[in-house]
């Protein structure tokens, strides 16, 4: 009972959504890559390294602006770079995920290295951070006020990127020829599209999702970048997405479900839990996530199926 | 020339392409870094042979790395990628260090032994989860086992914290490691223990079951070609599960293998990353179980260079990480020379005629 107060409070609810920020970054990111046929497992390498190009240009101009667009310029990059070796050179998608997360675990501690000194953070020099913005009148409200107003900006960002990214996908041009790729890249050919240009637009664009998600994590949560200091996140996005049926409204539920995974472990870990246990449930619960999502998503197909043949076999016996 | 041996051709072209390309880079990176690009070049080049002890180091850097590669020559071979590899290396070393320290009726090679046999199981069985849920629900069998690693990693510290962690020592790790089970040491003066035999032997071993025993032709075949093994009759849900257990198996026996004479205690605080080693490892050697000890060998090679640079130059050593990505990129890219090959292949098959 004692440890249920710590549940009810404005403070646990605030936690939800200031955890759930990078993973809704990152759930819009692999839900992009995924309406255009890549699934995109270096979301988490792009989070780090954009993560780091925002601290280290933020240290050396003082500039936020040109940091985050620095930083965003580098998940584009990273995006295309993935498409470039995936489609282009025709490697296998996990191979090219493999190489690129490589790549950046050690090239992230190399740059670091050769800027800081530190293997290990950012914390030798000073870099500057997105700040925290209240909403005008919510801020009042009692409780919801607490809850919803004195997020950092990225927060809201994601937020309305929710909102921009089911509009990109379901009414504009581009997202058409993206869910047309993605859905079958020969159909989409034999009518006059061009699948590498589309894909490698989706994936740039999702590198973007992921880049803003990673300048959060050491930008707005953090004033620091920590080698590592994504854990796995990207690809909990990756699980979040999987679970949202391929809508940025159901992936940013998904990602919520997972933020709260994760505060529930936070809170816990202050209450003197064994803390091992407690980290690990964010990851079961994004297992379980996908796991269920992919039971319910084969019995979707298993009665569509059924009642096909049951409409064929009607037909039939009438004729 | 038929198609056959300018295939044979075109792949050992590319490999070397990949590594002299991979190493260009690197030097160049060494160049831009470096105050004194000669001391790290030479340090990373002729440092692992430079003294006994350092080809000691080399070997003993290459003998994990054949594991977690035949590890995931299994792993991949029915075409399924997971990341199984890394989890189970780390929980193979935490379990052999847990049950050599706390089985105490066993002593000496019996202790080793009956670690190794538990490591083992408890190993492949842990890899099947991510598998299992991929084959009955079809879920992304890669994103599973990479997340599940985390849980089995954190799993794995509960363990090490609530029964191994030694609170009386100053440094900080497990219980010592029983000294009567540990290995022999086949060259005096390094490290370098009876690892390595068994390590050559398990290369054999694989190469046997993957190409000349019923159930290593039956997991190709499914790599190959999943429905039309299914369509013959293969059970191809056991087949993916045997060649997982088996994968995982040898992953996590590599692990275990490290707790004896290695190190004096079990001190492994996060992932090891020798799961995404074991990938590039096995890229490397064309996912065949015989070219592993030279695809081991050269990896084990560059990081013991690149750990030297590090310690007697200002080059980090995560440049290898470097060199390992651009090489799998070239290696698994697949477009990468098709046009030449495809050029000579044309003009082969015209002399023919």
């Amino acid at each position: 009972m004692e440890l249920l107060k710590n549940f009810l409070t404005a403070d646990f609810f605030y936690t939800i959504i200031r955890v759930s920020t990078p993973l809704i970054f990152a759930s819009l990111s692999s839900l992009v890559a995924r309406k255009g046929g890549v699934t995109n497992i270096t979301i988490d390498s792009t989070m780090i390294m954009a993560a780091l190009t925002g601290v280290l240009v933020s240290a050396f101009t003082k500039n936020l602006g040109l940091a985050l667009i620095c930083g965003m310029l580098v998940g584009v990059v990273m995006g295309i770079f993935m498409g470039y070796f995936h489609i282009m050179m025709n490697t296998n998608m996990i191979l090219t995920g493999v190489a690129i997360n490589t790549f950046t675990n050690g090239a992230a501690i190399m740059i670091l290295y050769a800027f800081t000194g530190d293997k290990g953070s950012s914390s030798m020099i000073k870099s500057l951070s997105v700040p925290n913005a209240n909403i005008p009148i919510v801020e009042h409200i009692p409780f919801v006020g607490q809850v919803v107003s004195g997020h950092n900006l990225f927060t809201y960002v994601a937020f309305v990127l929710v909102v921009v990214c089911w509009f990109l996908m379901y009414r504009t041009p581009l997202g058409l020829h993206i869910r047309a790729v993605g859905e079958n890249a020969s159909a989409a050919k034999s009518v006059g599209e061009n699948p590498t240009r589309v894909k490698l637009i989706a994936l740039g664009l999702s590198g973007l999702f992921a880049s803003l998600g990673g300048m959060y994590m050491s930008m707005g949560n953090m004033q620091v970048f920590i080698v590592n200091m994504t854990a796995g996140r990207g690809f909990i996005g990756v699980a979040a997405d999987a679970m949202g049926r391929g809508n940025p409204i159901g992936a940013m539920f998904s990602a919520l479900l997972f933020g709260t995974a994760n505060a529930v472990a936070n809170v816990l870990q202050i209450n003197a839990f064994s803390t091992d246990v407690v980290m690990a449930i964010p990851y079961v619960a994004s297992i379980m996530g996908i796991i269920i999502y992919s039971v319910l998503e084969q019995h979707k197909k298993d009665s569509r199926m059924r009642r096909e043949i049951m409409e064929a076999k009607q037909s039939a016996s009438i004729n | 020339m038929n198609n056959k041996q300018l295939n044979q051709l075109f792949s050992v072209i590319k490999t070397i392409l990949a590594i002299f390309i991979a190493m260009i880079v690197a030097f160049m990176i060494i160049l831009i870094v470096s105050e004194e690009p000669l001391t790290a070049l030479n340090a990373f080049l002729l440092g692992p042979f430079s003294s006994t002890r350092r080809i000691g180091n080399l070997i003993e850097n290459t003998i994990p790395l054949i594991y977690v590669g035949l590890g995931v020559c299994i792993l991949w071979a029915t075409g399924k990628r997971t990341l199984s590899g890394e989890g189970c290396y780390y929980f193979g070393g935490l379990m052999a260090a847990t049950v050599s320290i706390k089985m105490i009726a066993l002593h000496g090679y019996k202790s080793t032994v009956f670690s190794m046999i538990v490591v083992f199981f408890v190993c492949g069985l842990m890899a099947l989860l991510p598998m299992i849920v991929n084959l009955k629900y079809n879920t992304d069998a890669f994103v599973v086992s990479l997340l599940f690693n985390y849980v089995i990693f954190y799993v794995g510290n509960f363990i090490f914290s609530k029964f191994l962690m030694d609170i009386t020592s100053t440094s900080s790790g497990s219980y010592p490691l029983p000294k009567d089970s540990f290995l022999p040491v086949l060259i005096p003066g390094t490290k370098v223990n009876a690892n390595l035999i068994v390590a050559l032997l398990a290369i054999v071993v694989v190469w046997f079951f993957l190409y000349k025993t019923k159930w290593g032709y039956r997991i190709r075949l499914v790599g190959l070609n999943p429905s039309y093994a299914r369509y013959i009759g293969i059970n191809v849900f056991a087949v993916c599960i045997l060649a997982q257990f088996i994968g995982g198996g040898i992953s996590g026996f590599g692990g275990g293998m490290e707790m004896f004479g290695r190190n004096p205690r079990f001190s492994w605080f996060s992932l090891t990353n020798m799961g995404w080693d074991g990938i590039m490892v096995a890229t490397l050697a064309k996912y065949k179980p015989q070219y592993i000890i030279f695809s081991a060998f050269f990896l084990g090679y560059v990081r013991t260079g690149a750990d030297i640079m590090n310690r007697s130059s200002d080059v980090a050593s995560e440049i290898v990480m470097i060199i390992q990505a651009i090489m799998i990129l070239f290696i698994g890219a697949n477009a990468f020379l098709a046009g030449t090959q495809q050029k000579l292949r044309v003009k082969y098959s015209a002399k023919e005629r």
